[in-house]
């Protein structure tokens, strides 16, 4: 088991910058995600990590080695990918069974291992069987059998649920947090899009973006507390709503000036905000905390319902309030709305996020 | 469905159709063009061919039909051979022993070799291109013109007896008169001419290799010839079964080589003879056409069971 460490890692395709400045521990046995859109660069650290890829600068540290010139094959890494990567002229035995014998363990051992690993992960009745004969949910099985069975200090996830449906998906992300974290204390690193997964199996997630790290934190952190308006955008579901609009004071109370509509802020965030009175600034409020009602109600406000998604349990209703920018707003199931039905919202008070809208930086 | 609906769906449906028609109509024009060539050239050839090895004919007067007789030829001249018989005795018998030795010799290395120059060729290093391009030209030239540069290069104060003087001096064979050396010689430039075409059929194949494949075989700790072991050849085997079988089968029927480098009487104690070369001098020396015919057939049942027995063998599609 071991601590991973990239100090100040730069990779760069071409002009692209895909990995930027990114400096990040890993601690021993601890569940890392990194999380963020396609294109943040997140597997390209993941592959740093593995080797597979050479940082134009920075560092890459695995347990005590610095690990920058040393070859993949040599890192004591294990890696899921996305495709699983199963070698497909193997049975799976074989595939198990192949970093072991790369490692040169002795044929007795190897069969050991290979069907203790196989009755761990329940699949000792596929061995004989190719990868080409096995369901999605197997192939992952097979797949992280092989990634586990020679005791990797570090190990390495590439968006390893993506290929599975719905269901299997939600199984899969119990299982891995419970065989990974749980059971074998592997030091873990995590890629995902999935912000779900992400908040579900995290001891800690790297909110990335462009490159950058935009924030590490654990799940409830990361979702409690962005660091930013990109953290706050992307953690979530729904997305948070971005009210946009100048700070403004009067008669020692704070306003949101929305154009249409002057937003009072409530007292609680009076002397944080104090100083950016006069300066744009974007406030965030989660969906789940805008509550919508058909009539007016003390400190709400009108709104214009542009769409909405029915859920079953709930319901995601968009609703402009100016005609232009769209929010979103859950409400409970069984609420009577329709298409361009005037409707009134209000925040809770004590949820409310503020950000710079310049750096995009939080304030509160 | 309201009329003016139903009248247009229908509409588009019989427009489709004819497009259809069309689109099959143009197919059939342009598939019986290789079609008649391929039957008259082809299938016509090979079925009067055989109609032919029952017949004696010197290609003017008329046919006599003569059963099995020029099948006994055949077989007479490989007894004859098995017995000890010298060449010009048993040339079937010498061409069929060179030629198994030759694929035997050309078959492996040139198969083995593709592979290998597959395996450089697809490393992403400088000037690739150019080795690519080095290595695939032998196979846009013509064998004769290779052949007669080789007979040069293979002459007894040759460029390669020249080298071969640095690596094992004294050793400075005749190549090409030498019948100890000549079946090797000939095999040598099959080889050379040869590996450049099949590399290009495993570089495409090794290119369709997933690359997150290596790379988990790369991370569980196989080096650069344990991947080519482990993970290149066993995912080649689809085209390594194409290339051997392309191989036996120009191999078993190879001509052109011979008939430049040892001659049509197959050059010093018929070392270079092959059963081509005897075909053709039957057909066209010794004006025996349904002879040479029935020697076609043997050859054809030859090249069909080698190459059938190893697809059966082989053949496992692994993707």
């Amino acid at each position: 088991m071991a601590r991973v460490f990239l100090e100040n890692v730069v990779k760069k395709f071409g002009k692209v910058v895909a990995v930027n400045h990114v400096t990040l521990e890993v601690k021993d046995k601890e569940f890392m995600v990194l999380l963020g859109p396609s294109g943040c660069g997140k597997s390209t650290t993941l592959r740093l990590i593995a080797g597979l890829e050479t940082p134009d600068e920075g560092k890459i540290w695995i347990g005590d080695r610095l690990v920058n010139e040393i070859d993949p094959t040599k890192r004591n890494v294990a890696m899921v990918f996305q495709s699983y990567a199963l070698y497909p002229h193997m049975t799976v035995y074989r595939n198990i069974e192949f970093p072991l014998k790369m490692a040169r363990v002795p044929k007795e051992e190897r069969r050991r291992k290979v069907i203790e690993v196989a009755k761990f992960l329940g699949i000792e009745d596929l061995l004989n069987r190719y990868p080409k004969q096995l369901s999605g949910g197997q192939q992952q099985r097979v797949a992280l059998a092989r990634a586990i069975v020679r005791e990797p200090e570090v190990f390495l996830l590439d968006e390893p649920l993506s290929n599975l449906d719905a269901k299997l998906r939600v199984k899969m992300r119990f299982e891995l947090r419970r065989l990974l974290h749980d059971e074998l204390q592997i030091t873990t690193i995590y890629v995902t899009h999935d912000q779900v997964e992400a908040m579900t199996m995290a001891d800690k997630i790297a909110v990335m973006n462009a490159g950058k790290i935009m924030q590490v934190g654990s799940p409830i952190d990361v979702f409690e507390k962005p660091a930013n308006i990109f953290v706050a955008g992307f953690i979530g579901v729904p997305p948070m709503s971005f009210f946009e609009g100048t700070l403004i004071e009067k008669q020692k109370s704070l306003f949101l000036d929305l154009g249409s509509v002057l937003f009072r802020i409530p007292k609680t965030y009076y002397s944080a905000l104090h100083p950016h009175v006069g300066s744009e600034i974007v406030m965030g409020i989660r969906p789940q905390d805008i509550k919508v009602t058909l009539e007016p109600q003390e400190d709400s406000y009108e709104g214009k319902i542009v769409g909405y998604e029915p859920l079953g349990t709930e319901t995601y209703i968009h609703f402009t309030i100016n005609g232009t920018k769209e929010y979103i707003a859950v409400i409970p199931r069984g609420m009577r709305i329709s298409l361009k039905r005037k409707v009134y919202w209000k925040s809770n008070p004590q949820k409310l996020y503020f950000f710079r809208k310049s750096t995009g930086e939080a304030i509160y | 469905m309201s009329k003016s609906h139903l009248f247009l769906s229908q509409k588009m449906k019989s427009l489709l159709e004819k497009r259809k028609s069309r689109e099959a109509l143009e197919a059939l024009i342009l598939i019986s063009v290789v079609t008649c060539l391929n039957m008259v050239f082809g299938y016509f050839a090979a079925a009067f061919a055989f109609y032919l090895s029952f017949f004696k004919w010197d290609y003017i007067g008329p046919m006599e039909f003569v059963g099995l007789k020029n099948f006994m030829v055949i077989f007479k001249d490989l007894w004859r051979g098995i017995s000890g018989a010298y060449f010009f005795q048993a040339p079937f018998y010498t061409g069929l022993k060179n030629i198994l030795l030759y694929t035997a010799i050309v078959v492996p290395t040139q198969t083995i070799l593709a592979m290998i120059l597959a395996a450089f060729a697809n490393q992403k290093i400088k000037g690739v291109q150019f080795y690519k391009v080095s290595y695939f030209l032998p196979a846009v030239t013509s064998p004769v013109i290779i052949a007669l540069i080789f007979i040069w290069l293979f002459m007894k104060q040759g460029y390669i007896n020249y080298m071969l003087q640095f690596v094992a001096p004294g050793f400075a064979p005749d190549w090409i008169n030498d019948k100890s050396y000549l079946l090797y010689a000939i095999a040598l430039v099959a080889i050379w001419g040869t590996s450049g075409h099949f590399m290009v059929s495993f570089l495409a194949a090794m290119q369709s290799i997933p690359r997150d494949i290596y790379e988990a075989a790369m991370l569980e700790g196989a080096g650069p010839i344990r991947r080519f072991i482990y993970i290149t050849v066993p995912m080649l085997k689809p085209m390594i079964v194409y290339v051997v079988v392309l191989g036996l089968i120009g191999a078993l029927q190879m001509f052109d080589l011979a008939w430049v480098m040892a001659g049509s009487n197959g050059g010093p104690g018929g070392a270079g003879y092959t059963m081509a070369l005897d075909i053709y001098n039957e057909a066209f020396i010794n004006l025996r056409p349904g002879v040479a015919a029935a020697k076609s057939i043997f050859l054809f049942a030859l090249i069909f069971s080698v190459t059938y027995v190893f697809q059966k063998k082989y053949k496992v599609m692994v993707r």
